[in-house]
């Protein structure tokens, strides 16, 4: 763990005068205590050898004892706990039976669809907003059983990879089990029993910068405003709020989002290997970010968030950029690439966040479509991606000890999600615990980002448009 | 010509005792009814009073067997014969066997001339002397039952519409039809008769195909037993089958009903379908004298429901239970077997099906039962006393060429064996389980290797659990799929409209079908079928194809077809073996009363005899219409399925009648009436093509002077010269209907698609966008150029058909040269997916067998000496590709097993790709666009020249080369000094160091995603997500590229890891 006790201000000499004071005014930046919590998603090597299936097995097995627990807690010892192979005794056909919920959905793209019978190359399929059906259905898996769920259980509002208690019975005329009642795992522990009081400061939450070889002259102006705003070169009413932002979380996409298909589109030399190949896209594009970075960073910490669009490894945990990609701003001390979810504590307020592909899975395969409502359900949940490795992509696991990383082994303070639409928040008890919520729009469409006062966990939109 | 016409004729069927069944008769034993699972039993069936209720049943199956004449019943007293067994299934889902009785055998000889009347008792005593000359017919006090002097015609030939005397012989036992029938032929002049011209009428044919003819019985049609004219078995002993109703009727007594109407319903059915898994040794075919049976999975189904109401697996040893399965386990194998054959009879299917249950499953446990000695085993059938043998039988059909198939005798049920449906009704590249499911369900199937599953039994009950999971979803899929493919709807109506019991459709050829209906038919006109000896004779002229003039033609092409070319000519024509005129005929006749047909027949007009043939024709022809009319209007989903099985049903018995008279080995070959019939479609598509070319030209008034390009067997393809879809289709209609004039009624030329662009590429050959409404395109029509042959890699297939799209639908020729260019690049970088490139052959001999060395079963010798478990066995399909060897290796040492290239980094023969399996089909389709230079265009420009060398991993050389790393910026060798800097540059390319980075992190995002893509994919198709994938399905399309990604995806990450891992 790298505990970075709030000289983040401070910029290397050799790349800025050295200068302790807020450029701009006489105001020093106010510090904030930084820990970084990313070691879970750190993952020093792949394997590519192993197969998916351990990352299952390691999160029921981390998650079923935690069920157990609140399952008595909710319906008391009465009801037995089964095996699914053996919840089928006629004197006692109410059991608890714990799994991974596996959604079988008829409209679910799958690599056999895109390879049509004669034609064996990969064309991708045409992608869509959702894909749920009414003949979908849920199937509850342990290690050795499924069986098909019927009953009081919401299809559409799980996904698969959740794991989860069911209170039922078998129906004795048919395959399937019928759910009474549901439950999830129990909530961990705060990272800290009780938040220390601190003066007013803000940490700024962006996502999506969306640059690209063109952007619309719209968003350089949001850019530079943005750059202004963080520097101190702004009217002085700004400043005195500038001065009290601590730290600059961007979750995700530097670059734009539709930079990737547009320029593989254009490249006629993609995988033409006769053909004379031209630098990859990234290069130019993350010139300027570097550029960028170098002057926004010179006066704040910022933490780094890789998004889909990012040159780095795409399943998720995303790991940090490599520094040769922004070679001018990575001997800043400022700057911190972490991964993707990310986890930090700002003066011992848990911060945990992704750049978002995880509640937009969960959207595409259910009916949930509020990003709040989504972030709740995965607090609930426990874990924070359940449908990594089904339908989005996850790194693979050392086969010899596979654990999960996406397990919420702490209840946060703030948990955000960045490239949404709009910005949205709820502040809410969960777990005797007050979190707020946060979904932090693209800046690329809405040059907007997101204020967090750190003293109270309130938080305003901040617009630059 | 439509491709239901393929036409096949049986050479010989012949039967042979099946050396394991021993050929003692055993002496049946009673098997005692187990009645613990009364799930498994249908309902129960109230009583039935004869005199005042009628039972009405749809029968699927009907046999004879020999037995005492019973009281009160019509036929011969005192003595043995044949009695009918009809089964069926009321409405209500109660099983039904009725005992006709009455129904006696007979043939007909022609009489003598000048035969009296007087003249039958002593020809009845001589035949009855005939007849017991023969050792096997002792044990029948009176053979020949009766003679009678009728007035009949035979069908062969133009008789003047007279009758002449015939002799019908009714004898005891339906086998001394035919050896009464070979008698009388080999020592007819002990009658009186001139020797050697005994000529029998109808002596060869089917005596149950006899008895439904007679009684207007069609396949699987309703049955009623009127009240009062049925007796009913209720008495256990008394009791000969399993059924719930058994009762006995005369022969004359019960109605049939013509499947029309109400009567069209289908009955609730059961049907079973079941899957077995054996513990073979290592890299031996499980034999039944050793190996044993450890699990049978069984789903049952009723007819027109959608979900099995019982799913029961049978374990060898405990099995962890299956939720909504009941599992059955046994400690003893021999246990297990008798447990299934009283689940059998307890469950009582109507119909027995499975994946290749018939040459693989039933015979596998029948044999394995006579080898445990478990005597209760091979009582399957309904009938008490049957027991259930395995013959084998050979049926040789130009369609599927020469096939040994086991015969399997359970009766009252009928063996409905998915695989020899699709082998009969489909062309597919594959016939295993999975890639029937792939192909039509679009969904794979988990396949455990052989060696797996014997590893699963003798795990623990969790480990047989598993193989029962897979197990049972290989006794569903048949299900899935006959419920998809509307197999059983479709062949009830086939037996239905051609009058053949069900079970005849799968075992036995096209021809039984044609009889069947040729005699029903003559029956009407007293006309009798001669009993023909098949010979080998010549082949004749097939059909006329217009020279078609080559090129990629961008204008409307307009195509005109004759609609059921073949049946209307016979039906214009009048053409049949009654109307057929032998030369000596011609002086008695009018000129005006027959005509000779093109191919130097003569055959007389319908107003003299309207032909057999035409007639059966015609009825089928407008029942089909009716069929479609119906279907129109019809709404119930069923019911539509039911009409549209019926029409195709018609359809293809319709094309099936020309086929028959061609048929030179079938049961009534007519050379005259096949080759008329193709004489006169030569001549009508000829008199098309001129009749069009003067009529549709500049000098008629139309927009240019039209041109055939093409024409084959029943269809022309014109060029109108207009350049709009409407326009080629108003004058395509036009042409279609100023041609029919020029034809005989009912043939017609019928305007019906227009092609455009079309891509005509020789005799066979051709591919266009297919229009039928001027607006959209209906499809992409190819014909002859998609490579279907099993024999040959999928990229070719691929490969054209992805340039077909894009020249036709794109319209885009040069996208579709690029394309090709792509290809041939991405094969010679060795970035074509490995399953592309997997040939497959199936070893179906022992390498003694085989004359000359052949690629696969080499490498079968070689796989067997890595590792004996996992080789190929007999029987199995060897897939392989051909690597890079040295030159001169001989070409069947250049195979090698897929994994092990990818395991091993073995390099591709690349160029025999292009050479042997590319070139020349993409050659075919580009050369009426490109002309001369297609060749230089594809096979040689650039795209060709960059090559990507694989060092193998095994071989001679590997030892010896070491492996140094490159600067990724410019390929040169980095020396250990610069290593220390960087592993990944030299010092010139420092700089790029980042852009580098980025370019393989690209690289490496594809093959994440792609991997990602492809493992959760056989997560999801085994259905778990918690235990390890293993299946091993190799004809499964992302089988080899799941484990070449993981090759792919750890190589990228390795230069990734080049770059060092940094923490921030």
């Amino acid at each position: 763990m790298e505990v970075d006790s709030g000289d983040a201000v401070v910029p290397r000499s050799t790349v800025t005068p050295s200068s302790q004071v807020f450029n701009g005014s006489n105001y020093p930046r106010i510090k904030v205590r930084h820990e970084n919590l990313c070691d879970d998603f750190i993952l020093e090597e792949n394997h590519f050898t192993s197969q998916y299936f351990p990352f299952y097995v390691a999160r029921l097995k981390t998650l079923k004892p935690l069920i157990q627990k609140l399952a008595v807690q909710k319906w008391g010892t009465n009801v037995r706990f089964s095996s699914m192979s053996e919840m089928n005794d006629k004197d006692d056909p109410r059991v608890i039976i714990i799994g991974i919920l596996f959604k079988k959905m008829e409209n679910q793209p799958t690599v056999l669809k895109e390879i049509s019978s004669e034609d064996n190359q990969i064309v991708p399929q045409s992608t869509a907003d959702c894909y749920i059906d009414d003949t979908d259905y849920l199937i509850l898996q342990d290690e050795t059983e499924n069986v098909r769920l019927s009953g009081n259980i919401s299809i559409h509002s799980h996904v698969t990879g959740i794991v989860v208690g069911l209170k039922g019975c078998v129906n004795p005329d048919g395959n399937d089990f019928i759910v009474e009642e549901i439950c999830y795992p129990s909530l961990p522990s705060p990272y800290v029993e009780k938040l220390p009081p601190i003066e007013t400061k803000y940490i700024l939450l962006l996502s999506g910068l969306g640059f690209s070889k063109n952007p619309s002259s719209q968003l350089c102006k949001a850019t530079d405003l943005l750059k202004s705003f963080i520097t101190g070169f702004l009217r002085p009413e700004d400043a005195e709020k500038s001065q009290k932002i601590s730290r600059v979380i961007i979750a995700g996409n530097l670059i734009g989002e539709k930079v990737r298909a547009e320029e593989l589109a254009k490249d006629e030399a993609h995988g033409k290997p006769w053909l004379k190949q031209s630098k990859p896209f990234f290069v130019d594009i993350m010139e300027k970010v570097d550029s960028f970075l170098v002057e926004f960073a010179r006066t704040i910490g910022v933490e780094i968030m890789p998004g889909h669009t990012d040159p780095t490894c795409q399943p998720l945990p995303q790991q940090p950029m490599s520094p040769c990609i922004i070679p001018k701003s990575s001997t800043l001390d400022s700057i911190h690439c972490v991964s993707n979810p990310y986890c930090g504590a700002y003066d011992s307020r848990l911060f945990i966040g992704s750049s978002g592909q995880n509640i937009d899975d969960i959207r595409r395969f259910s009916n949930l479509t509020d990003p709040i409502e989504i972030m709740e359900k995965t607090v609930i949940w426990s874990h924070l991606a359940p449908t990594v490795p089904d339908t989005l992509p996850g790194l693979n696991v050392k086969p010899d000890n596979p654990e999960d990383p996406f397990i919420l082994t702490r209840l946060p303070d703030v948990y955000f999600v960045g490239n949404q639409k709009e910005f949205s928040t709820s502040f809410k008890e969960m777990g005797n615990r007050h979190i707020r919520f946060i979904s932090i729009p693209k800046f690329e469409t809405t040059f907007t980002g997101v204020l967090l006062n750190l003293a109270d966990l309130t938080c305003e939109k901040i617009s630059f448009g | 010509m439509d491709d239901e016409m393929i036409w096949d004729d049986e050479v010989a069927e012949e039967m042979e005792e099946d050396a394991i069944t021993d050929a003692v008769q055993e002496v049946p034993i009673e098997v005692e009814e187990d009645t613990s699972y009364v799930k498994w039993c249908r309902n129960d069936a109230p009583p039935l009073d004869p005199a005042t209720t009628c039972l009405i049943f749809q029968q699927i199956e009907i046999d004879h067997y020999i037995g005492d004449h019973k009281e009160g019943m019509p036929g011969a007293g005192n003595s043995i014969g044949a009695i009918m067994r009809i089964y069926g299934v009321t409405v209500e889902g109660h099983s039904v066997m009725a005992h006709v009785h009455g129904f006696t055998p007979y043939f007909y000889i022609m009489a003598p001339t000048g035969f009296k009347e007087e003249q039958l008792p002593s020809f009845q005593k001589k035949l009855k002397a005939l007849a017991l000359t023969d050792k096997r017919n002792d044990a029948i006090t009176e053979p020949v039952l009766q003679i009678e002097l009728v007035e009949k015609a035979n069908m062969y030939g133009f008789n003047n519409n007279e009758k002449v005397p015939f002799l019908k012989i009714t004898v005891a036992l339906p086998t001394l039809v035919s050896s009464l029938a070979r008698s009388l032929e080999r020592s007819g002049s002990v009658f009186g008769f001139p020797s050697d011209s005994i000529q029998c009428f109808e002596s060869n044919i089917d005596f149950v195909i006899r008895f439904m003819v007679d009684t207007k019985v069609v396949g699987c049609n309703w049955i009623e037993l009127p009240a009062g004219k049925y007796t009913v078995r209720a008495d256990k002993i008394e009791k000969f089958s399993r059924c719930q109703y058994e009762v006995d009727i005369a022969w004359n007594e019960f109605v049939s009903y013509a499947p029309e109407d109400e009567w069209a319903k289908v009955a609730p059915f059961r049907i079973l379908s079941f899957d077995i898994e054996c513990a073979g040794r290592k890299g031996i075919f499980p034999e039944p004298e050793k190996d044993p049976v450890i699990q049978i999975a069984n789903m049952v189904i009723r007819q027109g429901e959608k979900e099995p109401f019982l799913r029961v697996i049978f374990t060898l040893g405990t099995c962890a239970p299956i939720v909504g399965t009941a599992v059955m386990s046994y400690k003893k194998e021999e246990d297990l077997l008798k447990a299934w054959a009283d689940f059998i009879r307890t469950v009582d299917p109507d119909i027995l099906t499975g994946y290749n249950i018939q040459n693989f499953d039933l015979y596998y446990l029948i044999n394995r039962a006579a080898a445990l000695k478990v005597k209760t085993f091979p009582y399957l059938g309904r009938v008490k006393t049957a027991i259930s043998r395995v013959k084998k039988k050979i049926l040789q059909s130009k369609q599927l060429g020469k096939r040994e198939n086991k015969d399997i005798n359970i009766e009252g049920r009928v063996q409905f064996d998915l695989l020899l449906v699709l082998l009969r009704e489909y062309k597919l590249r594959s016939y295993t389980l999975n890639a029937v499911s792939y192909h039509f369900l679009c969904e794979q199937k988990e396949d455990v290797h052989h060696s797996i599953i014997t590893e699963l039994q003798n795990g623990d009950e969790l480990t047989r659990r598993r193989l029962a999971v897979y197990c049972c979803k290989d006794a569903l899929l048949p299900l899935r799929l006959l419920d998809k493919l509307m197999c059983i709807i479709n062949h009830m109506e086939m037996a239905r409209v051609t009058g053949v019991p069900l079970s005849f459709l799968l075992v036995r050829g096209q021809q039984i079908k044609v009889v069947s209906q040729l005699l029903r038919q003559a029956v009407d006109e007293d006309l009798l079928m001669p009993a023909m000896k098949p010979e080998q004779g010549d082949d004749f002229a097939g059909a006329l194809v217009i020279e078609p003039i080559r090129g990629y033609y961008d204008v409307p092409i307009a195509t005109l077809d004759f609609s059921s070319l073949y049946p209307s000519i016979m039906m214009a024509h009048n053409l049949c073996y009654t109307t057929l005129l032998r030369h000596s005929q011609l002086s008695m006749m009018k000129s005006d009363q027959y005509i000779k047909t093109p191919a130097g027949a003569y055959f007389v007009k319908n107003t003299m005899r309207k032909g057999l043939l035409p007639r059966i024709l015609e009825q089928l022809l407008s029942a089909r219409k009716k069929a479609k009319d119906d279907l129109k209007k019809e709404t119930d989903p069923f019911k539509k399925k039911v009409l549209d099985g019926r029409q195709l049903a018609l359809k293809i018995s319709a094309n099936s009648v020309y086929g028959f008279t061609g048929a030179q080995v079938g049961k009534l070959p007519c050379l005259e009436i096949s080759q008329s019939v193709t004489a006169f479609g030569r001549q009508m598509i000829d008199q098309t093509k001129n009749v069009v070319e003067k009529h549709f030209n500049l000098a008629n008034g139309y927009p240019a002077d039209s041109l055939v390009i093409y024409g084959d067997t029943d269809s022309v393809m014109v060029k109108f010269g207009v350049s709009t879809v409407e326009e080629a289709m108003k004058l395509g209609k036009e042409a279609a209907d100023f041609v029919t004039q020029q034809f005989v009624k009912p043939i017609k030329l019928e305007f019906e698609k227009v092609y455009y662009p079309y891509l005509l590429i020789n005799k066979k050959r051709y591919a266009g966008l297919y229009y039928t409404r001027p607006d959209k395109f209906d499809k992409m029509d190819c014909k002859g150029i998609e490579t279907v042959r099993r024999d040959n890699c999928r990229l070719a297939a691929s490969l054209i058909n992805t340039c077909l799209q894009k020249i036709l639908i794109d319209r885009d020729p040069n996208g579709a040269v690029a394309y090709a260019q792509q290809v041939i690049s991405d094969l010679l970088c060795n970035k074509v997916d490995i399953s592309n490139l997997v040939i497959t052959k199936e070893l179906t001999k022992t390498d003694k067998e085989y004359a000359a060395k052949q690629a696969h079963v080499e490498l079968a010798h070689r796989m067997a000496k890595r590792d004996a478990g996992s080789a190929p066995k007999l029987g199995d399909r060897v897939p392989y590709v051909i690597i890079n060897a040295p030159k001169g290796t001989a070409a069947y040492m250049k195979s090698e097993d897929p994994l092990y290239v990818l395991e091993n980094n073995i390099p591709i023969d690349t160029q025999y790709y292009l050479d042997n399996q590319i070139s020349k089909p993409l050659l075919r389709i580009f050369e009426p666009i490109l002309g001369e230079k297609a060749e230089s265009v594809l096979l040689r420009g650039d795209h060709t020249r960059t090559k990507t060398v694989v060092t193998s991993k095994v071989g001679a050389l590997a030892m010896f080369t070491q492996k140094r790393n490159n600067c990724l910026g410019c390929r040169t060798m980095l020396r250990p000094e610069d290593e220390k800097e960087s592993k990944v540059v030299c010092k010139h390319c420092r700089n790029r160091e980042g852009e580098l980075f980025q370019g393989e992190i690209m690289k490496m995002n594809e093959l994440e995603i792609k991997f990602n893509k492809l493992w959760t994919q056989c997560q999801r198709c085994q259905g778990s997500l918690l235990e390890e994938v293993i299946c091993t399905a190799n004809d499964c399309p992302i089988f080899y590229m799941r484990k070449k990604i993981q090759k792919e995806a750890t190589d990228q990450d390795n230069i990734i890891q080049r770059f060092g891992y940094y923490k921030w």
